[in-house]
């Protein structure tokens, strides 16, 4: 029978990865997903899951830990937060090259300078280049479930990609929800045993990224990028047989919520999109015509049906929990790639970013009633004043 | 219920006949004409035998042999960082405990050999390496050891003896000995503060049935081990490359380079010359060292002779030289 | 100062590392800039930096007002400088030089290899002891090829380019200077044009870089599932001039040369049955011999012996360690 509990992200996450049967973890305390790494080492101590718990020095050692070992044919799971994330940067790319399909759980936390416990998205998402799939958790239920659709898309041989699973810190990871767990009949009818094309094994020898020619690189890079166009397809497969197995509703890419008839909405992902979808509901009750798309999947970032969501609206409020200085968008970084998904339309509507819950702040309903009140006043203007709004920071409009 | 742990017994060779006659380290790998490093692979690999995964970070021993899509080994071998070899072995480790316990893989557990270079042993490599052996993997940790990180074109390593002419030491008026410093001792590391670890040894190409020996017993221990092997570089050193024996050889009987075994606690000493030759005989077969003055090389045959006296007593380096005065 | 062939001039240095031909494309490319009054550039290309591996060096000349737009290598060069005869058995050495090119090698009197049949008719094709005259003045081929590059070609002005030579080494190895400046005077003195060998007609075409897999076809990661596919390199090119013949009659088959050598090219077989020896050592497998001669110091039956590489003659005295897999 599944069984429902109140679960924070952390929680929730270990016991995916328990039914997920990992074989090698590799921990390095650092706050705050070290949660998710302790709840793992008590089911290792107690018997509860057979795998092999590994004390890295480091979060450059965890990851290069895992890749060995995925890479020798075991399923493993590694996490990290903020800087610890940012530290093992050198192994992202060989692993997702190296096409080893491994797990990291990133639990957000801002980037130093200084010390700062709060959330950011900043970590993860400066990685997001490097190939690996990434997306964001809404709640505990969703950090549970992205873990093991992560692992089939990831371990499909079509895809053959790392994943990065990330939920918000503290928001997500330590504060609890309800999270209804599968029978572990469900998930190993979901999920095949781990099953790499070519291991590390004495009986049938290969070698793993050998030196090569610039000629021979392009292959390389090209080969990744077709990983990621296929992986969307793989996607849709694989949430279609969650849905089906284990009762939920996820679309795929993006969830639309009250967008019927919406001229504004606000785009947004991981945790203060709860937040979002009250202030959306109360705006509503006013008679404002505003709606909400949540984005489930970074990368593969899904143009098409962004372009699609989005195309119906008048205006854009793209909710930023992450930082790119200097760059196009004056301080986000989904701004970038919403705009880039309407370029092709006819008509698109106006886009604008709001820096909201930077630094781990709460974003409060009043922050997203003031985001809403820019959106109107652009849509009657019929142009944003700004590219970016750093909320709680800007003179009245 | 398959067994989880190593249960093999290499064993050892009495007589160069009896060397095995399997080689799987195979040729046609772009490494220089002579290199020290190619050469103790491939005895390395004899020695090891066919149930093995080596571990290349990068390095001379990884760009030289598996130039542009060609590998020479015919066991599993797999690139990794300079920085992380000891920390991808752990996890191969791990993965086949597990592995093997859960009845997924069958067999003997596989030799683990990370054959990392001075830089990615004890320089940038040093974090992973020490946790490997903390640990206590079964794994085998080999620094080859060829005194620079030659694959970038020769630049100073912390094993780099003292008065060497490197690309980033080059000698000069301002600083005329070239490197200044003396070289961290890599077995001393391990011995130093690593419980689990029960095995250490030092090696050199001069003495290949020895080397052999060695690297069977470590890796018929359970747990981590570490070696320390000796590989002259002709095109870093500077002497010609058929000379490669000779000078390893001159590095022993000087007391540049000392072979022992560190086994629990005790220590047993091979080769030890019962008087060694002055530093000088094999600092003149090598063009790295041409610059130096009497000075230098007094400076370094008294770290030399200190060092001698036996493993274990800590070694003050003597004062670098002043700069000079303009 | 004009430049020959509508005003703009193109060399080619094929070579391997260790033979200096990096070196000799700074010096003539310092040499056109600073002192000849041209617009120049050079760069190389080459994998990690270490000997026997393939090194192309490229000098682009122009006239001084003209900008130099492009840093491609030179795809059809005016001039083709090859300094390792080994070179000659790769058809890549020879792309893209014109009908009216020149082409000059390293080579001992006499030898002309047949693979020069490739270039065509019209083109000149000037041979050079690079190396003899080098190791006879203790200079190295790459003073004595700048020589014959200057002979071949009078617009190069050949004390410019031997004051650039030379003050690379003023300050490290003043020795060298004279040494330098001999090599480098017998190289533009001492060359022969041959006539009557080359026999394409037209330019040959440039080549480009065909990779022998796509992206469909490699296998994905960077994973090669061919364990040990080294055995089809050939680096006999990593060969300086001598190589180590094998006396059976003399070889007490004790494996000394086997533990010494890091190419595995001892070629060895089970002895007789009841013989005195389980194995004995059959021969050189030359195609994997760099020619670092560690076996000819260390046999203590002198059955190896260090002999100078003669065309050819590796080819007649090899035993084939891979018979089966190997031509």
């Amino acid at each position: 029978m599944p069984k429902e509990m109140m679960l924070s992200g952390c929680a929730a996450s270990a016991q995916a990865a328990k039914m997920a049967q990992v074989e090698v973890i590799c921990s390095y305390p650092i706050r705050p997903y070290t949660a998710i790494m302790m709840e793992l080492a008590k089911m290792v101590a107690n018997g509860e899951l057979d795998a092999e718990f590994v004390h890295g020095e480091g979060e450059h050692a965890q990851l290069s830990v895992v890749l060995g070992a995925a890479a020798a044919g075991a399923r493993a799971l590694t996490g990290s937060s903020g800087v610890g994330v940012t530290y093992a940067f050198e192994t992202y790319s060989p692993i997702a090259g190296g096409r080893i399909p491994l797990q990291m759980m990133i639990a957000d936390r801002a980037l130093d300078p200084p010390g700062d416990f709060g959330s950011e998205h900043t970590d993860a998402m400066s990685c997001r280049d490097q190939g690996w799939l990434m997306g964001w958790a809404e709640n505990p239920q969703e950090a549970f479930d992205n873990c093991l659709i992560n692992y089939r898309v990831g371990e499909d041989h079509r895809v053959l990609l790392p994943q990065f699973v990330c939920q918000d810190g503290y928001f997500v990871s330590h504060m609890p929800g309800k999270v209804v767990l599968p029978e572990q009949s469900q998930v190993d009818e979901f999920l095949p045993p781990y099953n790499l094309p070519h291991p590390l094994d004495p009986k049938r020898p290969v070698s793993h990224g050998p030196q090569i020619r610039p000629d021979q690189g392009t292959i390389m890079d090209l080969q990744r990028a077709q990983a990621m166009l296929d992986a969307p397809a793989v996607i849709r497969e694989v949430i279609d047989d969650y849905n089906r197995i284990f009762g939920r509703n996820y679309s795929p890419f993006v969830e639309e919520y009250m967008t019927d008839d919406a001229e504004m909405a606000f785009f947004i992902m991981g945790a203060h999109t709860m937040t979002a979808r009250h202030a959306v509901r109360h705006l509503r009750s006013q008679g404002v015509k505003i709606g909400l798309v949540k984005l489930r999947f970074v990368r593969p970032w899904p143009t098409q049906d962004v372009a699609e969501a989005l195309s119906k609206f008048k205006a854009v409020g793209v909710v930023e929990t992450s930082t790119s200085y200097g760059g196009a968008a004056r301080g986000g970084n989904l701004l970038h790639e919403v705009r880039s998904s309407l370029y092709e339309l006819p008509q698109r509507p106006l886009t604008t970013s709001f820096m909201a819950g930077l630094g781990g702040e709460m974003v409060p309903l009043k922050d997203f009633y003031y985001m809403a009140d820019i959106l109107s006043k652009a849509i009657k203007a019929g142009k944003t004043n700004k590219t970016v709004y750093w909320v709680g920071f800007e003179a009245e409009d | 219920m398959a067994v989880a742990i190593k249960t093999q017994n290499l064993a050892p060779v009495k007589l160069i006949r009896n060397v095995p006659k399997e080689e799987y380290y195979v040729p046609g790998h772009r490494t220089c004409a002579g290199c020290g490093p190619a050469l103790q692979y491939k005895l390395v690999a004899k020695a090891a035998g066919p149930n093995t995964i080596f571990l290349g970070p990068t390095g001379c021993m990884y760009v030289a042999n598996a130039s542009y899509l060609c590998t020479p080994y015919t066991v599993p071998w797999m690139h990794t960082q300079i920085t992380n070899g000891g920390a991808v072995a752990s996890g191969i480790e791990a993965a086949y405990k597990v592995l093997l316990r859960k009845g997924k893989r069958e067999g003997e557990f596989p030799n683990i050999i990370v054959m990392a270079g001075d830089g990615g042993s004890v320089d940038i490599g040093l974090q992973a390496m020490s946790a490997m052996m903390y640990r206590g993997h079964d794994a085998l940790f080999i620094c080859y050891d060829n005194e620079a990180y030659t694959n970038t074109g020769i630049q100073t390593s912390p094993t780099t003896p003292y008065g060497s002419n490197t690309t980033f030491t080059p000698p000069g008026p301002a600083i005329p000995e070239g490197k200044t410093t003396f070289p961290k001792d890599p077995p001393q590391l391990v011995i130093g503060g690593h419980p689990a670890v029960k095995y250490v040894a030092t090696a050199s190409v001069a003495y290949p049935v020895d080397l052999i020996n060695k690297v069977r017993k470590a890796l018929n221990v359970v747990g981590p081990t570490f070696l320390h092997i000796h590989s002259p570089c002709p095109k870093g050193w500077k002497f010609d490359a058929s000379k490669t024996i000779e000078v390893a050889r001159l590095a022993i009987e000087t007391g540049m380079w000392n072979m022992y075994e560190w086994e629990s606690g005790e220590y047993r000493y091979q080769f030890r010359p019962k008087k060694y030759k002055p530093v000088r005989e094999y600092l003149k077969l090598q063009g790295r060292f041409t610059h130096l003055s009497d000075a230098h090389i007094a400076k370094l045959q008294a770290f030399v002779d200190a060092k001698v006296k036996g493993p274990g007593i800590p070694v003050q380096a003597p004062v670098p030289t002043p700069p000079a005065v303009h | 100062m004009s430049l020959p062939n509508g005003n703009r001039f193109g060399i080619r240095f094929e070579s391997i590392g260790g033979l200096g031909a990096h070196a000799a494309g700074q010096v003539l490319a310092s040499a056109a800039v600073l002192k000849m009054g041209l617009n120049g550039a050079h760069f190389s290309s080459y994998g990690s930096e270490k000997k026997g591996s393939l090194v192309r060096s490229y000098v682009r000349l122009l006239p001084a007002e003209q900008p130099i737009r492009t840093s491609a290598p030179v795809e059809t060069p005016d001039a083709i400088v090859v300094f390792h005869a080994a070179l000659l058995k790769n058809p890549a050495t020879f792309a893209g030089l014109p009908r009216d090119g020149t082409f000059i090698y390293n080579a001992p009197p006499r030898s002309i290899p047949e693979e020069l049949a490739a270039l065509p008719g019209t083109a000149r094709i000037i041979r050079v002891d690079a190396l003899g005259i080098a190791v006879k003045e203790k200079s190295r081929p790459n003073a004595v090829l700048l020589g014959t590059l200057c002979g071949a070609f009078p617009f190069l002005d050949a004390e410019k380019v031997l004051e650039a030579l030379s003050e690379g080494f003023a300050g490290k190895r003043p020795e060298a200077v004279a040494s330098n400046e001999s090599a480098f005077r017998r190289g533009a003195a001492e060359f022969e044009i041959l006539k009557g060998v080359g026999r394409a007609e037209g330019d040959l075409p440039a080549a480009r870089a065909e990779p022998a897999w796509g992206y469909e076809t490699q296998p994905i990661g960077g994973i090669v599932p061919n364990a040990g596919n080294t055995v089809w390199n050939d680096v006999s090119a990593a060969r300086t001039g001598s190589l180590p013949v094998f006396n059976r009659q003399n070889c007490i088959h004790c494996a000394l040369c086997d533990l010494v050598c890091p190419d595995l090219c001892l070629v060895w077989e089970d002895g007789e049955k009841g013989g005195r020896f389980e194995r004995e050592l059959t021969g050189v497998d030359y195609r994997y011999c760099k020619g670092c001669m560690r076996c000819v110091e260390t046999c203590p039956a002198s059955a190896m012996t260090k002999k100078a590489e003669t065309p050819g003659l590796a080819e007649r005295l090899r035993v084939p360690l891979f018979p089966d897999l190997v031509e």
